[in-house]
């Protein structure tokens, strides 16, 4: 203990010897640090809203449809209404929000231009707490119930088909029997979104609007739902997949993975990139701090061959250079931390990337994120660094031990 | 009296072949417990080479160097250090205090290496602060004190453990006159006192005068062997 104690003292003694250069190596490791948390915090926000924007796009948790409907998303491929042990399982707790879709591909037309879209017929009640639509409308207004007649177009789209709110668009689109099927809308409303493309894709009516039009009777194309906790999205679709095994129901039940290959792959490209990043960076540290520290390994070889000339073992001088080496990386990963933190919090409540927006909304992504202040990641950023400063100091702090008293301590000053 | 340090054909070659030297030639030498030693002789004659065989500082190319019954020579680095640490003393012609410590801290260095207890540590340290007349200068930095205080320090260090032995090398060769006596007052002492033995290695005729047995080398080899009168 009076070793340590002793150990602990010249370490930190040494370290202000030369302030100038303990305070660079703090800023560089802090700066380092720093820039490591928010970037990977900032990563995290990006695939998060990619992810959110999918999933509220119109893909939900899950999606079930029937068999090759999504490779041919054709009005031939539909399923019935959920039955009612379909319906009790969606309406289950761990359910935070389900609902039926038409979804057929058409084509609309307003008095001048024509454009190829996706007819989506919702139910306007059960849509809302599922997906975008409800909450953007910009102009006009929202589909008011299962009946309404109205249409709701993109703002792009309409602007493409030169429409407006309360003037007639007519959809096309092939019926069950193969017959091209129309019928005239009156736009109710304009919807605006982040990713334009959304906006020139859908067009929305009313559910029974869209089977009446398309003579489908009570059947539909999609089940979406989104469920309260995801994590217990596996158990739910073995459920449900359970359930109509015993029914003999035959459908195609895929988690928003499967139906968002690209989303996946950019969250798991996300924490690969953020692990790179880290390692990157503490390399470029890592030059730096045994630069520093082997500077003042060489400047006091005079004092540690009097060290071990008093009676310091070998290992005491590595440990002491040790212990030095931790409060040097220590000092600099805490203000790291701290100010990585701080610049998390400050911007948690949404960071408007601007002039960067029409390239992350081309990703899918939002164009506002909203960084989290993520402790485990944070902290495994910290405590790697943290250690990988300790283990590279090895190497001066070995120099530093291996110095032969008797050929450092006549050295003039 | 108890021998402490004996060197048994003692050799200390640098380099090889044609550029070989022979800082330490054949040295035979007994110590006993209590001299208090002068270690003279020209610049290259290898006082400093033996001083620091003797404290193991240094390794032998040949021959046998006992302290305090054990055998120098033998040791690996961690066995010299623990010999090192609680046998001997040393002081260096440059003082070397640790700059980073005060007078207490680098005086306690030794005893908190030994793992003394801080309150025995500060009562030995002001003891031995007053022995070397410093008394109130403790809490100094050695940057903040003269050349001779600062000496003065070393040797408190050097002392502060009871060590068997004390090896200085040039203790006063930064030192005026006047300084330069008390110091060798004060070593003597401590020799009289604790019966420390010292051995010294120097080009000052001041220490030489002042020891009891006088030892001169050139080239290596131990010239004259003399005990003062």
């Amino acid at each position: 203990m009076e070793k340590l104690r002793l150990f602990i003292a010249l370490s930190w003694r040494n370290l202000w010897r030369n302030y100038r250069r303990t305070l660079i190596t703090f800023s560089s490791i802090g700066v380092a640090v720093w820039a490591m948390i928010v970037l990977a915090a900032l990563m995290d926000a990006w695939a998060m809203s990619t992810f959110n924007a999918s999933i509220n796009t119109l893909t939900g948790h899950a999606q079930i449809h029937a068999e090759q409907y999504l490779q041919d998303p054709n009005i031939e491929y539909r399923i019935n209404m959920p039955d009612e042990q379909q319906i009790k399982l969606l309406n289950s707790e761990i359910v935070k929000a389900w609902s039926v879709r038409v979804r057929v591909p058409a084509i609309v037309q307003s008095e001048r231009e024509n454009a190829p879209l996706m007819l989506v017929g919702i139910n306007p009640q059960t849509e809302k707490n599922l997906s975008f639509i409800a909450d953007s409308i910009t102009e006009g207004k929202y589909l008011d119930n299962e009946n309404s007649p109205g249409i709701l177009l993109g703002k792009k789209l309409a602007k493409r088909l030169r429409t407006e709110i309360n003037k007639r668009v007519v959809i096309l689109s092939q019926g069950p029997d193969g017959d091209i099927k129309e019928r005239g809308f009156r736009v109710t409303g304009i919807y605006e979104v982040e990713q334009e493309d959304t906006e020139t894709q859908y067009a929305f009516v009313s559910l029974n609007k869209a089977q009446r039009m398309l003579m489908m009777n009570n059947s539909i194309s999609e089940i979406s739902f989104v469920l309260n906790d995801l994590n217990a999205l596996d158990d739910f679709l073995n459920r449900y997949k359970t359930l109509n095994d015993q029914q003999n129901i035959k459908q195609d039940i895929k988690s928003w993975s499967e139906l968002e290959p690209f989303t996946l792959a950019l969250l798991d490209m996300t924490s690969g990139t953020i692990a790179l990043l880290t390692v990157i960076m503490f390399i470029l540290v890592a030059f730096g701090l045994v630069n520093t520290l082997l500077m003042a390994v060489y400047e006091r070889t005079r004092e540690f061959g009097l060290l071990q000339a008093l009676g310091m073992k070998p290992t005491y001088i590595l440990f002491m250079i040790l212990i030095e080496s931790t409060f040097l990386v220590g000092i600099g990963v805490i203000v790291g931390s701290i100010l990585s933190l701080t610049t998390i919090g400050y911007f948690s409540s949404g960071l408007d990337l601007g002039a960067l927006a029409e390239g992350s909304t081309m990703f899918g992504a939002g164009r506002v994120m909203y960084p989290e202040i993520n402790w485990l990641q944070s902290g495994i950023i910290a405590l790697f660094v943290w250690f990988m400063g300790i283990v590279t100091s090895l190497y001066p702090a070995w120099r530093a031990s291996r110095e032969v008293p008797v050929e450092t301590i006549n050295k003039a000053y | 009296m108890s021998v402490i340090v004996s060197c048994e054909s003692l050799n200390k070659i640098y380099g090889a072949d044609e550029l070989q030297v022979h800082a330490v030639d054949n040295v035979n030498l007994e110590i006993n417990k209590g001299d208090f030693i002068s270690l003279s002789g020209p610049s290259g004659s290898g006082k400093t080479t033996l001083l620091n065989l003797i404290g193991g500082l240094d390794t032998a190319s040949s021959g046998k160097i006992t302290l305090d019954g054990k055998r120098v020579d033998k040791m690996n680095k961690s066995a010299l250090a623990d010999m090192r640490l609680n046998h001997i003393g040393f002081v260096f012609q440059a003082y070397n205090l640790i700059p980073v410590l005060s007078a207490y801290e680098n005086i306690e260095f030794i005893m908190q290496l030994q793992g003394v207890p801080a309150e025995n540590r500060r009562e030995k340290a002001d003891a031995i602060l007053e022995e070397v007349g410093l008394t109130g200068m403790g809490e100094r930095r050695p940057a903040q004190m003269s050349g001779g205080q600062q000496q003065r320090i070393a040797v408190a260090r050097a002392i502060v453990s009871r060590p068997s032995i004390v090896l200085a090398d040039e203790p006063t060769a930064n030192l005026d006159s006047h300084t330069s006596n008390e110091l060798l007052d004060l070593m003597k002492q401590l020799n009289r006192e604790h019966n420390t033995t010292f051995i010294i290695a120097t080009h000052d005729q001041q220490v030489i005068d002042f020891t009891q047995r006088r030892i001169h080398m050139i080239d290596g080899k131990i010239d004259k062997d003399k005990k003062a009168l």
